[in-house]
């Protein structure tokens, strides 16, 4: 007996997946079970080959690209393509559905402060008030342990208060600088 | 349905009632918090239409106070399947039936799968989203989440048990998660708590929200008690099969071989370049592991809780193993309370179950303190120490740089039990490291210098030059072999092949006495 039939089960529509991008948007796909995919109606044979010179080639439809897989985490992907750098996340409908929900529900806290993760002094701050960052910019130098650290931003924003200078010690805890989130 | 002219009129209008259950509407009731339904968890997670459910008719014991529940399964769906081609149990919440709490029959159902996955050496996974004991069920219910702990305990080490947090976890709830060996949270959509933000509020008079108190973020960054955190339940789910390919099912088995088409003798120049030449500039370790191990790929474990550590999974040569790695490029590498027990938690987990640890070193040392020594490093970092005394898996350390003081100890040195100790010539090993040990020998020589800064720059060179290397090491046989950067994955894959029988022999005892 069929199982479960008549539950309006998420997995039906297992393979159908969405890239997001880094700039928002979509692009739809239907996975189809021999390693090729449909998009806007229109059928991809793709193939991925790992060639002797080091590099990852896909052959779409018969053309081959150069890739380089810059860094996969979780969904998370950053790849290089003819020397252009492409950021998305593979979302399913469920997941897409659901960021839509929660950020709905949630709205984020517009201005983020970054505190020092270890007493040390600050031997550089590397941006200015006003200035936008993206996520993983350095922010500022910091020497603890007898270690050079950049401190990194882990949002997208604008630089909206510096509580340091170069040369201060700070303590564990210190808020160093306020980034506004937009 | 009618077979062989009998009538199954019970058996199939009873299947009629229980599928009724599975209702849009609760489906719906789910989707719209941003949850999936136990069963579409249960989908995700085993190979297609390998799953069989049992017990799926309990139902909930009779109460007289307040409400009760007539659903089948009692808020629990359990069974067994396939996770990529192997066996594994499931127990999988239910919050649409009396918000997943835990009755009697509930804890039967879970205690009944745990049985099962140790008897046939099978992993156990709980999807937990449940409001926790069943109030109306009292004593009962407490005992059921007794049962269900007494067997974590008994499958520690036994078996891979993985809870994946995907909802509440409220009260007594959190202990089983926390006896297991690894929790998966799923952001924004699960909590953990021993008691919620109303208890805090009434308690002491403390405002706090569920997710402050014990979301995802909370718990992967501050507590440390989850392992791995997922935007979404279908990343959950796919991270934990991951995770699993890396594991035995059992501690009699050895980890999957997976074929790889990275080979053996891949000798990576860049690792030559990696370590920066001032040695104080940091640099990220992962991007060491990346080129060591199989195709690049690492599972890091816990990757938000005391970072100046990693611990992942990765593969070498196709043979799982667990890597330890001090993290320069976060409080230095040094080993602080927080990291000396993530790696010793991670070692012995890698130790259950025949996974070979690697560790990757380059530490100045403990992390100096009032708050370290007051909340008790002695005590802590004796827990890292032991772990790695007591395992017996293959243990290999390669020394990439810093290796001071009573960090050299711990980190798997050749004397604690280190199988293969090998140091990159970057490597500096000594009891301190050159400033510290120059103000110390040379005190009267720098007070009464002229010029002290540039004395103790010169006496620092030569102790360098002298001392804090690698060679000497090596020519005592402290390190077996100073090697070519390059070589790391050749070396460590033949020491790995040369490891491959190890046995060891343990004394007769009741267990250990590892300073908790």
């Amino acid at each position: 007996m069929e199982k479960h039939t008549n539950a309006n089960l998420v997995t039906s529509e297992n393979d159908r997946f969405i890239a997001l991008s880094s700039k928002g948007s979509k692009f739809d796909f239907q996975s189809k079970p021999n390693g090729s995919f449909k998009y806007k109606n229109q059928l991809f044979d793709f193939k991925v080959t790992h060639a002797e010179d080091g590099f990852t080639y896909i052959e779409l439809n018969g053309q081959k690209y150069a890739v380089e897989l810059v860094s996969v985490n979780q969904n998370k992907y950053e790849v290089l393509i003819n020397s252009i750098t492409y950021v998305f996340t593979v979302e399913t409908p469920f997941s897409l559905k659901r960021k839509d929900l929660l950020k709905k529900q949630a709205p984020q806290s517009k201005v983020e402060s970054i505190p020092a993760p270890m007493p040390g002094k600050i031997l550089d701050v590397l941006v200015e008030e006003g200035a936008a960052v993206n996520e993983g910019d350095a922010l500022l130098v910091l020497e603890a342990m007898k270690m050079q650290n950049e401190i990194t931003s882990h949002i997208k924003g604008k630089v909206k208060k510096i509580f340091i200078k170069k040369g201060e010690n700070v303590m564990k805890d210190d808020v160093m600088i306020e980034i506004e989130r937009n | 349905m009618d077979v062989n002219g009998k009538l199954f009129k019970r058996y199939t209008s009873r299947y009629e009632s229980y599928l009724k259950q599975y209702s849009r509407e609760n489906t719906e009731k789910q989707h719209a918090k941003g949850k999936l339904t136990a069963i579409e968890r249960i989908e995700l997670l085993f190979d297609q239409g390998t799953f069989e459910e049992i017990d799926a008719f309990m139902t909930a014991a009779e109460t007289n106070f307040g409400k009760s529940t007539k659903a089948f399964g009692d808020g629990v769906i359990t069974g067994f399947g396939n996770i990529s081609g192997r066996l594994a149990f499931v127990y999988a919440q239910d919050f649409t039936v009396m918000g997943g709490s835990l009755g009697a029959a509930h804890a039967a159902k879970i205690i009944k799968m745990q049985d099962m996955a140790l008897k046939m050496g099978a992993p156990i996974i709980g999807l937990i989203d449940s409001g926790g004991a069943r109030i109306q069920e009292g004593v009962a219910s407490l005992a059921g989440y007794s049962g269900i702990f007494r067997r974590n305990v008994e499958a520690s080490g036994v078996i891979p048990q993985i809870s994946v947090i995907m909802g509440p976890a409220a009260g007594g709830a959190v202990y089983s998660p926390a006896l297991t060996d690894f929790i998966f949270m799923t952001a924004k959509t699960s909590y953990m708590f021993v008691t919620g933000p109303d208890v805090v509020k009434q308690v002491l008079n403390e405002d706090v929200s569920f997710e402050d108190l014990g979301g995802a973020s909370t718990h992967s960054k501050k507590s440390g008690v989850a392992d791995f955190v997922f935007e979404d339940e279908e990343n959950t789910i796919l991270g934990l099969k991951r995770l699993l390919s890396y594991f035995p099912s059992n501690n009699l088995e050895n980890p999957p071989f997976v074929l790889t088409d990275d080979t053996a003798d891949r000798i990576e120049e860049r690792l030559r370049d990696i370590v920066p030449d001032d040695a104080n500039k940091a640099y990220d370790v992962r991007d060491v592991i990346k080129l060591i191990v199989d195709n690049g790929r690492f599972m890091e474990v816990a990757e938000n809780f005391a970072a100046n550590i990693v611990v992942c999974f990765a593969r070498l040569a196709g043979q799982s193993i667990g890597i330890i790695a001090n993290q320069p490029k976060v409080l230095a590498g040094t080993l602080d309370i927080n990291s000396s027990i993530k790696a010793a938690r991670f070692i012995r987990f890698c130790d259950s179950f025949n996974i070979p640890i690697i560790t990757l070193e380059d530490v100045p040392g403990f992390l100096p303190g009032i708050d370290q020594e007051h909340a008790g490093i002695i005590r802590h970092g004796a827990k890292l120490l032991y772990a790695y005394a007591d395992s017996t898996v293959p243990k290999i350390t390669v020394i990439l740089r810093k290796s001071y003081g009573g960090a050299y100890c711990v980190m798997n040195s050749k004397n604690l039990g280190g199988d293969f100790n090998f140091a990159w010539p970057s490597a500096e090993i000594a009891v301190m490291g050159p400033d510290g040990a120059v103000a110390i020998l040379y005190r009267k020589e720098l007070a009464e210098s002229k010029d002290p800064a540039k004395l103790k720059k010169e006496l620092a060179a030569k102790y360098r030059e002298e001392i804090a290397n690698p060679y000497i090491a090596d020519e005592k046989g402290y390190i077996d072999e100073v090697i070519d950067p390059a070589y790391t994955r050749v070396k460590l894959i033949r020491a790995l092949k040369a490891l491959e029988n190890k046995h060891v022999l343990t004394p007769q005892r009741k267990h250990g006495n590892i300073p908790l």
